[in-house]
């Protein structure tokens, strides 16, 4: 079905050679750039990591390919390219983590898949534990990993301090007395990540149609039969929405109310130091998360400013709050300058976790609730979303991930903070 | 950094207050139907632009009171500003 080669060609290392002898005259766009046709099996809302991902599944995993993807803007330009790209698998509840872990192991195999260099760089993530009682929640939530066949390490003080001899390890309030890792965790390159799923959908003859906002659905008797756009009305059998912070928004022009406020969570990159910090660590004491890029800056994050917000920029409080987190872990960093910092909107569902269903519109349906999350889950998103797009029912991983569990009163609520949309 | 209006204190900043979420409405009677306590539970009042909220000016003067803020904009305006 795929028709490899039909615009950009197959990617390898010899094409790259092949490329460089010959004045790299032979790249060809990695995706067309065509107008909207009359109607689709399927029409994706959002042109992100999760859309273009369900794009790309629908294609290559369910033979369903009379698919469009609209996006607002240009692809990529939204939260997949505003994160801290870390992926893992580290959830405690039946709910999340066989989803999670499903989506960990597609990690592992994107860049064949999608044939793209998404720099998937599995150099593991440590949660560090600061009291005992720490250390009962980690071992507990290590062993609830490992039944769902992920790993799970935990680590004594000792070990922490052979990996990362950088951290602060005795400081008074917040000694650091283990950690728990998760060796197949780690980074990739956001961006890549996009353009990777966008040029393999394409290649399948999904049509990727940017600068194409949408601006309303059209409903009848309960059911959608397509989308208004900026470029006229689109038809579809079936409609998908995946827009994460603009979930609201979107769901509102279909009537529909979400369990979800929109709030704002910056993120920081510092300027580009040798390397230092092997892999993601997270504070445990505070809300702080660091990685550093393959350029070298630290990227590093926090909690949101809590307070809902549709503004694309953060506040300075939580800036000095999330610097102050890192300053306490790892006091080393005092001297790197910070280089830049953006504010993404999350769509901050009310337990924390997402949402992947049908709505009561007949063929529309709805991803979000990725509250600050949604990065490492963008290949299982993509997978389930396509699943459920395809057949109408829940993918196995996400038979929990619905919209009426509030109803029923089984929330997935991982942080065990209650129905508080800005405590997650 | 927000500028919030304490009614007691006047114009502090932001990292006086804690945020209390958008002002809901009001509680339900008893008999209310499950969907609709659950939506009043768990729905929040989530616009784009100006959102009636609740305020506590925790590290000052402890008042609670309401303003309206702009969600994109973050103007701040007093709820009977526009004639509520």
């Amino acid at each position: 079905m795929r028709v490899t080669g039909k615009n950009s060609g197959r990617y390898s290392g010899l094409r790259v050679i092949k490329e460089a002898l010959t004045g790299h005259r032979g790249w060809k766009p990695a995706w067309r750039d065509p107008e909207p046709q009359k109607e689709y099996d399927i029409i994706i809302v959002g042109g992100g990591g999760h859309g273009l991902a369900t794009a790309h599944y629908l294609a290559s995993k369910f033979n369903i390919t009379s698919v469009a993807v609209i996006e607002k803007g240009w692809i990529g330009g939204g939260n997949v390219g505003r994160n801290t790209t870390i992926i893992r698998s580290n959830y405690l509840l039946d709910g999340n983590e066989p989803f999670y872990e499903f989506s960990l192991k597609l990690w592992e195999g994107l860049e064949q898949d999608v044939n793209y260099n998404a720099m998937v760089s599995q150099r593991g993530i440590l949660n560090l534990i600061h009291t005992d009682g720490q250390r009962d929640a980690y071992r507990r939530r290590g062993n609830a990993m490992l039944l769902n066949g992920a790993d799970a390490e935990l680590l004594s003080a000792e070990q922490v301090r052979a990996e990362c001899p950088f951290l602060n390890f005795d400081n008074n309030r917040f000694p650091i007395k283990g950690g728990l890792a998760q060796r197949r965790g780690g980074t990739v390159r956001h961006d890549a990540v996009a353009w990777g799923y966008a040029r393999s959908a394409d290649s399948f003859g999904v049509d990727i149609i940017q600068n194409c906002e949408a601006t309303g659905f059209r409903i009848k008797n309960g059911k959608c039969s397509g989308v208004e756009t900026s470029k006229g009305f689109i038809g579809a059998k079936k409609v998908g929405v995946a827009v994460a912070g603009n979930s609201g928004k979107v769901m509102s022009m279909a009537g529909m109310r979400l369990p979800i406020e929109s709030h704002v969570l910056q993120a920081f990159v510092s300027e580009g130091l040798k390397p230092i910090i092997p892999g993601v660590v997270t504070f445990g004491a505070g809300h702080f998360y660091v990685s550093q890029s393959d350029k070298g800056g630290l990227v590093f994050g926090g909690d949101i400013d809590g307070y809902n917000s549709y503004a694309q920029r953060g506040n300075l409080p939580v800036v000095e709050d999330v610097c102050e987190g890192g300053m306490a872990l790892m006091p080393m960093i005092g001297r790197a300058r910070l280089l830049r910092m953006w504010g993404g909107i999350m769509d901050m569902s009310m337990d924390g976790s997402p949402i992947i269903d049908k709505t009561g519109i007949e063929g529309l349906y709805f991803n979000g609730g990725w509250c600050y999350g949604g990065f490492k889950a963008t290949p299982g998103s993509g997978w389930v979303f396509a699943h459920l797009l395809a057949n109408d029912e829940p993918h196995q991983t996400a038979t929990e991930l619905r919209f009426d569990r509030f109803q029923r009163g089984y929330m997935i609520d991982e942080k065990g903070s209650g129905a508080q949309p800005n405590l997650h | 950094m927000l500028s919030l209006p304490c009614p007691f204190c006047g114009q502090r900043d932001e990292t006086e207050f804690l945020n209390a979420g958008p002002a809901k409405p009001a509680r339900p009677n008893a008999d209310v139907t499950d969907s609709k306590w659950v939506e009043w539970l768990t729905v929040p009042v989530n616009t784009i632009g100006y959102v009636e909220e609740k305020w506590w000016h925790a590290k000052g003067c402890g008042k609670w009171f309401t303003i309206k803020r702009h969600t994109v904009t973050h103007e701040i305006k007093m709820p009977d500003e526009d004639g509520r």
